[in-house]
């Protein structure tokens, strides 16, 4: 694991911002492309985000933290793309080949997954794709552990109906 | 779970696979970021301070422009409007201050006209409208009667409901009922003007097992007499099954086609006639058997003009045949609506994001607008309470300021 270098956010320069921010810049993107699902903008996204991080770096006052608190920004980002370009999000049509007709169990539930709340989606995207404890999913998604242990069991069940809660 | 993990995980990664991030993405948003200022603290908030004074200025002086230069403030949702102007494109939405109140607004958002009744309309009472609002029907009330009206000259004429053994659509021009009587043995189509009978009918030869039947399940999803056509659509447990493109002057079926059970959803058609969308029953959330995909196709001559993803339907097409209403995920009560817009040339989707339940929506006549009311999700009640949002007008998209009742 890399060591952090920085122990003074405030005066973070370039290098340290690079330490800090910089590995999750990939999670970021792929956090903003879950949300928005357009490559450009979701590299807008993580732009912005970054930037806002570079300006805002002295209120992370636990480096520890800087990914839930990286992705965080890049999840308001998106959201705030969405709300500002109600009419701008631009999304090729994806037509299905008629041999998808046949229903398997994995195209069902990508369906089913295109298909959830956004916020559920963000969800299980952080805990399932990226593999982020319930402690930072609910710093991105502004929730308690236990707040967002309970987002990502009912969208799963959403996905599931008769999932039981572990 | 884990079996649920796995196959989570597995769908995020198809839908990653397709665009992974740059190589130089690290590289090159570290480096644009580090190259934008930081502001100080006491800068900041110093900046804070400024805007919000300036904001609450440039607040104040807008609001006592808006009450010198009309009524009623902005803060005081909808009032009294006056006589509505003949000659300009409206549509109705429900005053929730005043019940009984009609607010008629233009394609601009603008409120334009006030239509009040004496009382509160009941529960089962259901406005109508043209498609330029010249003329409402009020529909639902006591004994079955349908009620037209015309809200600048208060023409009002009551249509008995024994006269009612047809099928009726608003003429897309507003000034005409498109008919269709299936009292006869054979189905005849015609046109009349609101509340009196047609003047001539002609017969339409469907398929004499449809006639005989008993099961109606036909209805327009177009009336054209500029262009002399009508668009009969037959549904069958909520699948259509059948569509007819009719001549109106003489009653003659131009092009028919025949869809499987359950491989639709849904057809509508344009205003004057041209274009109809088939949308697959897999918008309706159904796996299989379902269309392979959504397509919007000339009347014409059947020529495909767009094809899109058979998990989006057509709700409307716009009046000037330039763009189509979709939605992206089955329309259903209780559930969180995602709208979007289809532009037919390019076959983009331009994709919504609200958060409610879409309620209904209106086509602006002869133009690209839609307005779409808004409700919160689950809301039952049969006026609920709503937002409207206008797209692709002249002016800017957006909420309208007011919350207004659905008609």
């Amino acid at each position: 694991m890399q060591q952090l270098v920085v122990t003074t956010p405030e005066r973070a320069s370039e290098a340290d911002f690079d330490a800090l921010i910089g590995p999750h810049l990939e999670a970021g993107y792929r956090t903003a492309l879950a949300i928005l699902r357009d490559p450009d903008e979701a590299h807008d996204a993580v732009q912005e985000a970054a930037v806002k991080a570079w300006r805002r770096i002295r209120q992370l006052h636990d480096p520890g933290s800087a990914r839930a608190w990286f992705l965080a920004i890049v999840a308001n980002q998106c959201r705030s793309m969405r709300r500002t370009r109600w009419w701008s999000v631009v999304r090729l049509p994806a037509v299905e080949p008629p041999a998808e007709d046949f229903v398997t169990e994995a195209p069902d539930l990508a369906r089913a997954l295109a298909r959830l709340p956004r916020e559920d989606r963000l969800a299980l995207f952080l805990h399932f794709y990226l593999d982020l404890p319930l402690d930072e999913v609910g710093t991105v998604l502004g929730l308690s552990p236990a707040g967002a242990k309970t987002r990502v069991y009912r969208a799963a069940r959403k996905l599931r109906p008769d999932l039981e809660m572990s | 779970m884990d079996d649920l993990r796995s196959e989570i995980r597995a769908a995020f990664e198809r839908e990653q696979a397709g665009h992974p991030p740059a190589i130089s993405l690290r590289h090159e948003v570290v480096r644009a970021a580090a190259r934008q200022p930081r502001r100080g603290m006491n800068l900041q908030w110093l900046a804070v301070a400024a805007t919000i004074l300036i904001g609450v200025l440039v607040v104040v002086s807008l609001m006592s422009t808006r009450i010198a230069g009309r009524a009623p403030a902005p803060s005081q949702p909808v009032g009294d409007y006056g006589t509505p102007p003949a000659g300009v494109a409206l549509f109705y939405v429900g005053d929730p201050k005043h019940p009984g109140w009609y607010v008629a607004l233009d394609w601009k958002g603008e409120p334009r006209g006030t239509l009040k009744f004496a009382a509160a309309a009941p529960e089962t009472t259901k406005l109508g409208q043209a498609p330029d609002g010249s003329e409402l029907a009020v529909s639902g009330g006591k004994g079955g009667y349908t009620t037209f009206i015309d809200p600048v000259h208060k023409l009002i004429v009551s249509q008995d409901p024994s006269q009612l053994q047809s099928i009726q659509m608003w003429s897309e021009d507003s000034r005409q009922l498109c008919t269709l009587d299936f009292k006869t043995p054979n189905w005849e189509i015609g046109l009349a003007s609101p509340g009196t009978a047609p003047s001539k009918l002609h017969t339409v030869a469907l398929d004499p097992t449809i006639v005989r039947s008993g099961v109606i399940g036909v209805g327009f999803a177009a009336c054209s007499p500029r262009n002399d056509r009508a668009i009969l659509v037959r549904s069958v447990f909520g699948y259509a099954s059948y569509e007819w493109v009719v001549q109106l002057s003489d009653g003659r079926i131009l092009s028919q086609r025949k869809f499987d059970a359950n491989m639709l959803s849904g057809i509508v058609a344009s205003g004057d006639g041209s274009l109809i969308a088939e949308s697959s029953a897999k918008a309706d959330g159904q796996i299989a058997p379902a269309a392979p995909s959504t397509i919007v196709r000339r009347s014409s001559d059947g020529a495909v003009v767009a094809t899109i993803n058979p998990s989006y339907a057509v709700l409307a097409l716009s009046g000037d045949n330039s763009v189509a209403l979709i939605t992206t995920t089955p329309w259903a009560s209780g559930v969180r609506s995602n709208i979007g817009v289809l532009d037919l040339a390019s076959g983009t989707v331009f994709e919504s994001t609200e958060n409610g339940e879409l309620s209904s929506f209106l086509v602006e006549p002869g133009a690209k607008a839609f307005a779409l009311l808004w409700k919160e999700v689950g809301d039952q009640s049969a006026h609920p309470r709503v937002r409207v949002y206008l797209i692709g007008t002249a002016a800017s998209d957006g909420f309208l300021p007011y919350q207004y009742l659905q008609p």
